[in-house]
């Protein structure tokens, strides 16, 4: 199992992930991961200090599933499958 | 309808300015989330999984067509063009920019629209009958003393911050169109053996973990007393309802663990204390907020109800469904109140893009006396219009793909934001609606089954209130995996009634097909001209049971 540091963005509310070097991408696929979960509580713990910026930072699992015949990191539950990707009905 | 007096537009307009602070400070870090977050949601500002979500409050659902193309406006510019209206009559915008809503609430200000009390443990917005005023059969418009009770619990100092949220809803009809019986309290106008016009009031309605019906706890409160009957209600709620666990703390909690009648006899011993006192409503009170509900300038029009017959055998067989399903007799002859449902093939129930907002303002301007009404199954109605113009009406909105004749059909479904929006959520509610409705869209199908409703709900929170629809939906999780419960025989109107589980949760491919057969197995089991409902009353649940799960 992997870990993902997530918030939503003070600005726009939109899901942001932690991603390398102490920023913030929108992009789940940019997103740092982390294989021990000591790590990524510390890297929450940072991501905290960051409250200007994003709300309610939390950690959330993550596991390498085959995507276009190549592995890739996803979100485990469904409701982040469908934070990371957008509402899965289309707009009106 | 009611406009805001001097005093209104400044503490909105005060409102506004201080929340364009709040926002500030939260943007330049200067307060944390956790102390915006009270602030925010005081505005109705709500954080769901992709963005910012604002309910605006339409109070009882009332908009005058400059509040609708107001509405349009705001959607266009600082959301992704479209709103949602919500089961209290409100709509919501799914997309808003923290640094936008205070520019979006000084919009809506100047159209004499607000968000306050939209949110948070306060009384929120004042629900009621969207055909108020008009319905044949209604004894007294309760438009007004909703709106007494909205000037009442507004900033009500006493009131802000109450164990849990609090829901009223009026009706003046003996048809219920309002849901009172699922409301924190029920109101409904009646009048007594003497002729004189009252309230009988419920309390303790309401769905979630632990949905109940409300109970009757008076027969009959003169008018005068509505506001502190009210306030002595609340007083006994906030005072002994609870505080230490939010899925015990609404006031059905309160009045199951007291008992109805020593709820009753707290609400009356309070009230025997302040009944006499500055709240009793004088004649002249009455009358400063009838005045703003008076009847439009109706024309004398002849041939009423025979002309609206003769329509229905119109050779348009779409036309003909239509006014048998979506529009209603009204009181005043020759006119007649239309429902624009916002609910067909691919669009999720109750969003309205903001192009169909500014169409639909502008019919009301053409057809009716430019007002709207969002009504609670999450549809719009225009409620006064000439008979003889309904067929030109319907032609315009049939144009505009507004003139589905699916009003309390299969179709009309109210669906809550579910997993694809909604942080609590267990599983998706719109997709299930789409999927329903494009299988049983069908004008054969949907004027064969008649009069039903489905809802669905993604969580047991039951903002879709699942346990009141003829067919109720709740998504829940297991194991990771979107599973629906199906519930029957559940109602919110005047036969209020909570549905019954049918048997084990359906895995989400199959449950479009479980409704299917609930649906043939009702074709199957009724009697001439009997109701869904009706049919599961009459032959139990079993009946469902044993042809649905094949
Ligand atoms: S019922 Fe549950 S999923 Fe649906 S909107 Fe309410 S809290 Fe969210």
């Amino acid at each position: 199992m992997h870990f993902v540091v997530t918030a939503s963005a003070t600005k726009t509310g939109q899901p942001v992930y932690r991603a390398p070097a102490d920023t913030w991408t929108e992009r789940f696929d940019a997103a740092q991961s982390f294989g021990e979960r000591a790590l990524a509580e510390a890297a929450l713990e940072a991501a905290r200090r960051e409250e200007a910026v994003v709300c309610d930072p939390y950690l959330i699992d993550a596991a390498h599933a085959e995507i276009d015949g190549e592995p890739r990191l996803r979100p485990v539950a469904l409701k982040e499958q469908i934070r990371a990707d957008g509402p899965t009905v289309a707009l009106p | 309808m009611y406009r805001y007096d001097e005093h209104d537009a400044t503490i909105i307009r005060e409102r506004v300015a201080q929340f364009h602070d709040q926002v500030a400070r939260r943007l330049s870090g200067e307060i944390s989330e956790n102390e915006f977050k009270p602030l925010r949601l005081q505005n109705g500002l709500y954080m769901q999984l992709h963005a910012y979500m604002l309910r605006v409050a339409v109070p009882y659902g009332w908009l005058s067509s400059a509040q609708l193309h107001r509405l349009a406006h705001v959607a266009r510019t600082w959301d992704k063009g479209y709103g949602h209206l919500s089961t209290r009559q409100n709509v919501q915008y799914n997309w808003p920019a923290l640094e936008d809503v205070p520019k979006i609430l000084a919009a809506l200000a100047e159209v004499e629209m607000h968000a306050v009390q939209t949110s948070g443990n306060c009384i929120r917005n004042t629900t009621s009958d969207h055909f108020a005023g008009v319905a044949r059969e209604e004894l007294e418009d309760p438009r007004p003393y909703c709106e007494l009770i909205r000037q009442w619990s507004t900033f009500h100092p006493e009131f802000a911050a109450l164990p849990r949220k609090f829901k009223i809803a009026v009706t003046g009809s003996p048809r219920d169109r309002a849901a009172v019986q699922i409301h924190d309290i029920g109101i409904r106008i009646v009048e007594n053996e003497a002729g004189e016009r009252g309230f009988e009031i419920l309390v303790g309605g309401g769905l979630g973990r632990t949905p109940r019906i409300a109970r009757s706890i008076r027969d009959f409160l003169p008018k005068a007393d509505l506001l502190s009957y009210l306030e002595a209600i609340l007083r006994v709620y906030n005072e002994q309802g609870r505080r230490d666990n939010k899925y015990k703390a609404r006031i059905k909690i309160l009045v199951d663990a007291l008992g109805v009648d020593a709820f009753r006899e707290a609400v009356e011993a309070e009230w025997a204390e302040i009944k006499d006192g500055a709240m009793k409503l004088t004649d002249e009170e009455l009358a400063r907020v009838a005045k703003h509900f008076e009847p439009p300038a109706y024309e004398s029009l002849e041939g009423g109800d025979a002309l609206l017959a003769g329509k229905k055998l119109s050779p348009n067989r779409r036309f003909a469904a239509w006014l048998e399903s979506n529009v209603e007799p009204h009181k005043v002859p020759g006119y007649a109140a239309v429902v624009i449902t916002v609910k067909s093939p691919g669009r999720p129930p109750g969003d309205i893009t903001a192009d169909h907002m500014d169409a639909v303002a502008e019919l009301a301007e053409r057809f009716g006396f430019g007002e709207i009404v969002i009504t609670h199954r999450q549809n719009l109605c225009i409620p006064d219009v000439r008979i003889d113009q309904l067929e030109a009406l319907w032609a315009e909105l049939d144009a505009l793909a507004l003139g589905e004749a699916n009003y309390f059909r299969a179709t009309d479904i109210i669906a809550c934001p579910g997993l694809d929006y909604c942080s609590l959520a267990n599983a998706r509610s719109i997709p299930v609606a789409q999927r329903l409705t494009e299988r049983l869209h069908k004008l054969e199908r949907l004027e064969g089954v008649g009069e039903l409703t489905i809802n669905i709900s993604g969580c047991i929170n039951a903002c879709g209130h699942h346990h009141v629809g003829n067919i109720g939906v709740l998504g829940i999780d297991k194991q990771g995996e979107e599973f629906y419960q199906l519930m029957l025989g559940g109602s919110s109107a005047e036969d209020a009634s909570l549905g019954k589980i049918l048997g084990p949760a359906i895995p989400s491919d199959e449950i479009v097909d479980a409704v299917d057969r609930v649906l043939d197995a009702y074709l199957s089991l009724r009697n001439d001209g009997e109701r869904f409902l009706d049919c599961v009353r009459r032959v139990g649940t079993r009946s469902f049971k044993e042809r649905v799960y094949v």
